[in-house]
């Protein structure tokens, strides 16, 4: 799973859930405290009726008192009008919405309704404090007392679902912001760890590109300091991956001279036999040189793995292919086979090492050579495609069946061992050296039905480094 | 000829022995130190070194040689063949250089073309191949019994092939011939040239390697009557 991925789920569901515990934990305390606060008003409500009838019993009879109270509590038409539902304070300061949700009893000392907005049931029995009543099918909250004075108990209710319609609005009005936050804070923090996450491809780029001729440490100056420690390990693993290379390097160097020294003894010794007996160590000098030449390209091979001091430079591509094909042209006129160019005027300069390039030409022109019969001919083409150069050489031999072109690009592979004295390198090291100069090599029929092979190598003008 | 020849290998420095000596006086030592003082005494017309030597590399040898203003022709052999170590040994002032293995007749060619820079072997100017005979000095050719002199361009194509029978010699490199690096003059001219000379050296004797150059085939110039 992806770091940002990892970071942006914990990040988000562990704020989520602290955020909705907070309004969680906010609804619970409020709500409470709206009970106790409704309670109160209800109370207060009670209180206040008792005041006024105790005032008002002293002058007026208590019919003129149910009146008077009746009259003051009634509502205005406008307040049950459809289109006020959602404006809770009424035009002209009439009052209230909740107002209609606000009732009040009125019993006289001998149990005598006087009053009942409420117009619940007469329950019979009157009992003073809070309860809860069923009137109508609401809920209603209840406070009764009992005026001391008059001996009148007084009832006030409030219907529970205005209640919980306020409690739930205050509820929602603390987690509604929040929940239309989330989408923005996930985007914010999905936008600050890759932000956060720059320095680290910053670091990544090198490595992405470094080629194993071109080893270079990471500059840890640029490291978060979260990863400065595994930039130093990897910069302690590169060093000696660069040490290991530089061995193989040293192997190659020593190695060709270790064996090409007691090579080139045999090599003359048999020569001179052969000045001496003519014709009789024909076998053992060519076995000899093939010997030398399979140490040759496995030296060639090994020295081009490791990339050496690999520096290329813009060169003039035809006059390389002009060259190898001049170098390799008395080989062909020998075996009756005849080498032509066809070149693109205007060619770009193609960033290479010269050396290995040529190596590569000769290796391939040698091949065809090799596998071209007499009187054909090997027409290597010139042109330029796509950001690049591309080489191809295309003979009149027996070619390579499609399905075994992979293989023949392997090392050490000779498709038909009867034929020729190569090592089965020749194409594997063409190939190498390609990739080296971060182009290709492929292998492809002549493309007019005639048999025959044809080798394209693409190389681009300029190679990307780093 | 006195030849002194520097190879540390004990087999291979018996071998080169054996054949040298078929046609030179060869002394041979395997220590660097000991060489440079031999080479010092120019008493060698030609030194033929090994680089890899115990005591004193054959490069500082070269280096010091030439340092003192000694000219003996010297020939580098080396097991190395990265092109730098080349250049180095060239630059350092060797005449030519051979990357084991060799063959013998590679190295007596190199000798022969040493040998010959340093005012040795023949002193006539003239170069053949098969029945082809330049004088470089009066643009003569002589082909079999008629003698003829060339124009500078035909002259200097011909002399170009003839010194590397059987080797491609490339438009680009007769064209520096002709013209210096100013090369670009009228892209037919050198097949003018060639058709030209072919009508003097026979048909078949200068091959064409399309789009690349020509080859000077010395089978052909033994044989080719011109008609």
């Amino acid at each position: 799973m992806s770091l940002t991925r990892k970071l942006v789920l914990l990040i988000t569901t562990t704020v989520s859930l602290i955020t909705l515990l907070a309004a969680g934990s906010g609804f619970m305390v409020s709500d409470n405290q709206l009970e106790e606060l409704f309670d109160a008003e209800l109370a207060q409500n009670t209180r206040v009726v008792q005041g006024l009838m105790q005032h008002m019993s002293d002058n007026h009879p208590v019919g003129q008192l149910s009146e008077t109270l009746a009259r003051a509590l009634e509502l205005p038409d406008s307040v049950y009008e459809a289109d006020n539902a959602n404006d809770e304070i009424l035009a002209d300061g009439a009052g209230h919405r909740y107002e209609r949700k606000i009732a009040f009893e009125l019993w006289s000392p001998d149990g005598e309704p006087v009053l009942d907005t409420l117009g619940a049931p007469d329950t019979g029995k009157l009992e003073p404090g809070f309860a809860w009543q069923e009137v109508g099918g609401f809920r209603w909250r209840t406070f009764t007392l009992k005026d001391p004075e008059t001996g009148f108990w007084i009832r006030s209710a409030q219907r529970e679902d205005v209640r919980d319609e306020l409690s739930q609005e205050i509820a929602l009005g603390n987690v509604l912001p929040f929940l239309i936050a989330l989408p923005l804070l996930v985007l914010a923090v999905v936008g600050s760890i890759q932000l956060g996450f720059v320095p680290l491809r910053r670091l990544e780029k090198p490595v992405r590109h470094m080629a194993p001729e071109r080893i270079h440490p990471l500059d840890d100056q640029q490291a978060p300091r979260e990863v400065v420690g595994l930039v130093h390990a990897v910069n302690g693993l590169l060093r000696r991956l660069d040490q290991a290379l530089e061995r193989e390097r040293r192997f190659s160097a020593d190695a060709a001279h270790e064996l090409r020294t007691p090579l080139t003894a045999l090599r003359l010794s048999l020569e001179k036999l052969g000045q001496d007996h003519p014709g009789e160590f024909d076998n053992l000098t060519a076995a000899v040189d093939r010997m030398v030449h399979l140490v040759e390209q496995m030296l060639l091979l090994n020295r081009v793995d490791a990339g050496g001091d690999f520096r290329p430079v813009p060169e003039d591509v035809s006059a390389l292919v002009e060259q190898s094909i001049a170098d390799v042209a008395p080989l062909a006129l020998r075996k009756q086979v005849e080498p032509e160019l066809e070149s693109a005027a205007g060619l770009p300069a193609v960033s290479c090492h010269s050396a290995l390039i040529a190596t590569m030409l000769r290796s391939l022109l040698a091949n065809a050579i090799q596998y071209s019969p007499a009187g054909t001919r090997i027409t290597t083409t010139l042109a330029q495609k796509e950001g690049g150069v591309i080489i191809a050489i295309c003979d009149q031999g027996p070619g390579i069946p499609p399905e075994e072109r992979e293989r023949a690009l392997s090392r050490f592979t000779r498709l038909d061992q009867r034929q020729g004295a190569g090592a089965g390198l020749g194409l594997a090291i063409a190939r190498r050296i390609a990739e080296l100069h971060q182009g290709s090599l492929s292998l492809s029929g002549r493309g007019d039905g005639k048999p025959g092979l044809r080798v394209n190598v693409w190389l681009p003008v300029r190679q990307t480094l780093e | 000829m006195r030849v002194l020849l520097v190879e540390d290998d004990q087999m291979l420095a018996q071998t080169m022995l054996d054949m040298l000596r078929e046609d030179h006086t060869v002394d041979w030592l395997d220590d660097g130190q000991q060489a440079l003082g031999a080479v010092m005494e120019d008493r060698f017309d030609l030194v033929i070194l090994d680089l890899t030597l115990p005591r004193l590399d054959g490069l500082d040898i070269v280096r010091r040689v030439r340092q003192q203003g000694n000219q003996t022709p010297i020939i580098i052999l080396t097991a190395r063949s990265d092109l730098d170590e080349k250049l180095h040994g060239l630059d350092a002032g060797a005449d030519d250089y051979l990357t084991k293995p060799f063959a013998m007749a590679e190295l007596k060619a190199r000798i022969r073309a040493v040998t010959r820079r340093g005012g040795f072997g023949p002193s006539v100017p003239e170069l053949q191949v098969g029945r082809l005979k330049l004088n470089t000095e009066s643009s003569r050719l002589i082909v079999g019994d008629s003698a003829v002199s060339l124009p500078r361009s035909e002259f200097q194509i011909l002399q170009y092939l003839m010194r590397r029978p059987d080797q491609v010699a490339t438009r680009r490199q007769l064209e520096e011939q002709l013209y210096g690096w100013e090369a670009g003059a009228e892209s037919n001219a050198l097949e003018v040239h060639v058709h030209h000379l072919r009508r003097r050296v026979g048909k078949q004797t200068i091959r064409t390697v399309r789009g690349v150059g020509y080859l000077l085939d010395s089978d052909m110039a033994a044989r080719e009557s011109t008609e």
